[in-house]
């Protein structure tokens, strides 16, 4: 197994930095899906508290790691009419024994130069469980809301108290 | 029934208050597992960290709330030749508009005194995910992990920092 693999899986850290820096991209530059899909669990899942693309109705919406892949994943890659980069403006974490939760605040960009300029395109909070096991740490579950104008992200998750 | 069962869903403390109500009996006595799946979302998963039934293998195993409640259920309120109660110690709670994770700690006691005696027989953490949807709480995955001589829970998620 390639050694990038192991290594973005080896602390709390590396594993929620490589979430944000696989989905990083230029418009149509190929992401490393198969990567991605490594930082999960088999039975990991994916829960965006979004509007429903079906309908537009607000609710969580449960996706396999291959659901989010195929639809916003492929969106990312060959959809979006902009490049689309993300990091982590701020993080809590809780530890205990082989288990983690951390709340991350996420926010995205729509070129590599907003992002040196910190021109945010959007926000909002990820919500992981993860898991130490076979000596490696695992996504468990990953959930998600977008900050709204409704909803703003406090200061507290933005690192400002 | 319902509207009384919604009561117990209307903030994060009431349901996860609930949780851990709706486990407690007596050796033999019925616990109310409609409320106790209620509390879940028909997606939820609950996670355990533990030896595996099948195995004694560490490993996450995967449970709906059903499977929980006609498995170690059914044996905490028929087979378990102790009562069984459980309280929080500790909560840590981070909420961002319809979405929340919650860090509890939680003691278990084989009887009202050994509960009033302080004398625990195990510690959990839980980390529980959780949404606000159609005017209520709901639980989205419940993940936890037993307190053990190589990981004692720190001071912190016992509330004495």
């Amino acid at each position: 197994m390639e050694d990038k693999y192991l290594k973005s899986v080896e602390s709390i850290d590396s594993i929620i930095d490589t979430n944000y820096i696989i989905l990083g991209g230029e418009q149509g530059e190929p992401r490393d899906w198969e990567l991605y899909k490594f930082l999960f669990h088999p039975d990991g899942r994916l829960i965006r508290y979004e509007k429903s693309l079906t309908d537009g109705v607000l609710r969580p919406q449960f996706l396999t790691v291959d659901d989010y892949i195929n639809t916003t994943g492929k969106w990312l890659d060959s959809g979006r009419k902009s490049a689309f980069y993300e990091n982590e403006a701020h993080k809590e974490v809780h530890a205990f024994g082989n288990i983690a939760q951390v709340f991350s605040t996420y926010q995205s960009f729509n070129s590599k130069e907003e992002m040196a300029e910190n021109k945010i395109h959007a926000r909002g909070i990820n919500s992981f469980q993860l898991l130490f096991d076979e000596d490696r740490w695992w996504i468990l579950n990953l959930f998600w809301a977008r900050e709204t104008p409704e909803l703003p992200i406090p200061d507290k998750f933005l690192g400002k108290l | 029934m319902k509207r009384e069962y919604l009561e117990k869903v209307k903030t994060i403390d009431g349901t996860i208050d609930t949780l851990y109500e709706c486990l407690a009996g007596e050796s033999g006595e019925p616990r109310n597992w409609e409320l106790y799946r209620f509390l879940y979302h028909p997606n939820s998963k609950m996670i355990r960290y533990e030896e595996d039934f099948t195995d004694g293998e560490f490993r996450p195993q995967y449970m709906s709330p059903y499977d929980f409640t006609s498995s170690i259920g059914k044996y905490m309120e028929k087979i378990k030749k102790t009562g069984f109660y459980e309280r929080e110690i500790h909560k840590i709670k981070k909420v961002f508009g319809p979405i929340a994770h919650v860090w509890s700690t939680c003691e278990s006691f084989g009887s009202k005194e050994d509960m009033e005696n302080d004398n625990p027989y195990v510690r959990n953490v839980h980390s529980i995910q959780m949404a606000y949807y159609q005017d209520r709480w709901w639980i989205i995955n419940l993940f936890w992990y037993r307190e053990t001589e190589e990981f004692p829970i720190p001071n912190e998620f016992l509330g004495l920092d």
